[in-house]
């Protein structure tokens, strides 16, 4: 018996005697700890909603770099840059602060934990997920798909204290240490996802539901320009972080997706993006080319049994440039 | 068997007095068991247990850094997750495990970058205090795995700190007594009806067998 156990024991004792707690000992090897709370959480999405009304008013996206991350606080600029340059007005994002906290247990940083929530003010509803990259940083929000308000979410996997299995991205399997059981890893879904964008007579064609995203992508891309323009278009996956496991079985992916659209101009020709979003960049028709890039993130849902999904995406134009 | 079980209230009584007692003075009328003062330097910016230091769960502890000349000192708890990323790639003394009641193993941690903030504005710390000169915390040990970090607020390297740790019960003291009380009640009880059985123990004893039988007489199956 160690000195310390002797010791503890007599603590015991001790305060037994003395008619209080005894110590109790510890799981030595369980060192994670609940990402987040849901008053945690709830000062977190408070937090957001004060700083992002300011940015909204303001139109101004210097501000958003205090409560966004990652790919989103691309896209949140972008759409405030075309909001001022384009004179559109919106009202201000604003999260219903009592939505449904899922957040795992993490053994190091980056913490995560994701809010469905309502969007006050509209139909639509978000899958937010928020990130602590250190712990000396604050609360991000990194990626926000929109889901449409009659969207029903799945049920999520829980642990034995409640808290969300989400997917361990080095190991390659469930925080529970289970096997994912998919037919294919999270990143593995979405590069085929982002393929079959790209071709859709893709060997994956069969793989995916014809969502909405996937449906609506195509008709923009039949809407291109054919005449006296090459137009191109191509679609890259990035590495997938965040996975929720479903109850089912199955798992919910937030992934982002970029696309690039390539105009080439055929020579004597010109390419004019007067009425669309891309005016704000080009204040003149284009006689060479233009690259525009959007960045799109997505919430995939891969049941159980059956064919995957997106359910909620979130995106826009984050960049063009052109001669 | 009265005779037992008096011995029995009396040994009883002997071991409550002497638990009570035992409980009364260590925790003392401040009801704190108290460790000694220990002195921990680190050439790094910050002194700070690990997890497996802290194993136990359940009582409430107190915790008092304090330096010299009145240095400022920052004290917190936090879980080990939030704590092993704040010193990450930080030099610091890291204690391996303590031998109660007085000794502590500890070990060198290298690092060549300071934390990226100061202690004070982080809000993941479960209990924390600063101050200059000295710092306390009081906290129930809970069942996460937590470490105690004693830091220099403005992140100075080359860091020396005093340490005292103490477990408190409320009601110890006043318990240990009440018990030592109960304990000489049951003792005395005890006594006396051991005491009782043995003055019964010293009438005359009465004849195992009233019918005597006379010698030659013959008995009922008619022998003799």
């Amino acid at each position: 018996m160690s000195r310390l156990r002797r010791g503890f024991a007599t603590l015991a004792l001790l305060t037994a005697v003395a008619g209080c707690a005894v110590p109790q000992s510890k799981e030595r090897d369980d060192l994670a700890k609940p990402a987040t709370t849901l008053a945690a959480a709830e000062q977190v999405l408070i937090r957001y909603n004060l700083v992002r009304e300011q940015v909204d008013r303001a139109a101004d996206p210097s501000a958003l770099r205090d409560i966004e991350g990652g790919h989103l606080l691309e896209i949140d600029q972008g759409l405030l840059f075309l909001r001022r340059e384009l004179g559109l007005s919106a009202a201000p994002l604003r999260l219903d602060t009592s939505g449904d906290i899922l957040a795992g247990s993490f053994d190091q940083y980056p913490l995560w934990f994701a809010a469905f929530t309502r969007l006050v003010g509209e139909k639509e509803r978000v899958a937010a997920v928020f990130t602590r990259a250190t712990s000396t940083s604050r609360w991000s929000m990194t990626e926000a798909p929109r889901l449409a308000g009659s969207t029903t979410v799945p049920g999520v996997a829980t642990d034995s204290e409640g808290l969300a299995v989400t997917y361990d991205v080095a190991g390659a399997q469930w925080s529970d240490g289970e096997p994912t059981g998919l037919r294919a890893t999270p990143q593995q879904l979405v590069d085929r996802y982002a393929r079959l964008l790209q071709q859709p007579r893709s060997r994956w064609r069969d793989d995916f539901v014809k969502d909405s995203f996937l449906v609506q992508m195509r008709e923009l891309r039949a809407e291109q320009p054919s005449v006296d323009v090459q137009f191109s278009q191509t679609w890259k996956a990035e590495q997938v972080e965040h996975v929720v496991k479903l109850s089912d079985g199955g798992a919910l992916v937030f992934a982002t997706l970029v696309r690039t659209d390539r105009y080439q101009v055929q020579p004597g020709h010109s390419i004019d993006f007067t009425g669309l979003e891309a005016s704000a960049y080009f204040s003149d028709p284009l006689k060479s080319e233009a690259t525009l890039r959007y960045t799109h993130q997505v919430l995939l849902m891969v049941p159980g049994r059956g064919r995957p999904l997106v359910i909620g995406q979130h995106g826009g134009l984050v960049d063009a440039t052109g001669s | 068997m009265r005779r037992a079980g008096g011995w029995l209230l009396v040994v009883a009584g002997l071991l409550l007095i002497a638990g009570g007692v035992v409980a009364a003075v260590a925790f003392g009328p401040d009801d704190r068991l108290t460790s000694g003062r220990h002195t921990f330097t680190s050439r790094g910016v910050a002194v700070a247990t690990a997890p497996t230091v802290l194993a136990y769960s359940g009582p409430t502890i107190e915790l008092t850094a304090t330096r010299k000349s009145s240095a400022p000192v920052f004290l917190g708890v936090g879980h080990h997750v939030d704590v092993a990323d704040y010193l990450r790639r930080s030099a610091y003394t890291q204690i391996d495990s303590i031998d109660l009641p007085q000794h502590f193993s500890t070990s060198v941690v290298r690092g060549d970058r300071l934390p990226a903030a100061g202690p004070a504005g982080l809000d993941w710390w479960l209990v924390s205090d600063s101050g200059s000169g000295s710092a306390r915390v009081v906290f129930p040990l809970p069942d996460d795995a937590v470490d105690v970090v004693a830091i220099d607020p403005k992140l100075r390297r080359g860091f020396e700190v005093m340490v005292t740790a103490a477990v408190i019960q409320e009601g110890a003291f006043v318990g240990g007594l009440a018990m030592s009380l109960a304990g000489v009640g049951l003792a005395v009880g005890g006594w006396v009806l051991r005491s009782g059985t043995a003055a019964r123990n010293l009438r005359p004893a009465e004849p195992a067998h009233r019918a005597v039988r006379l010698e030659g007489e013959p008995g009922p199956d008619g022998l003799t």
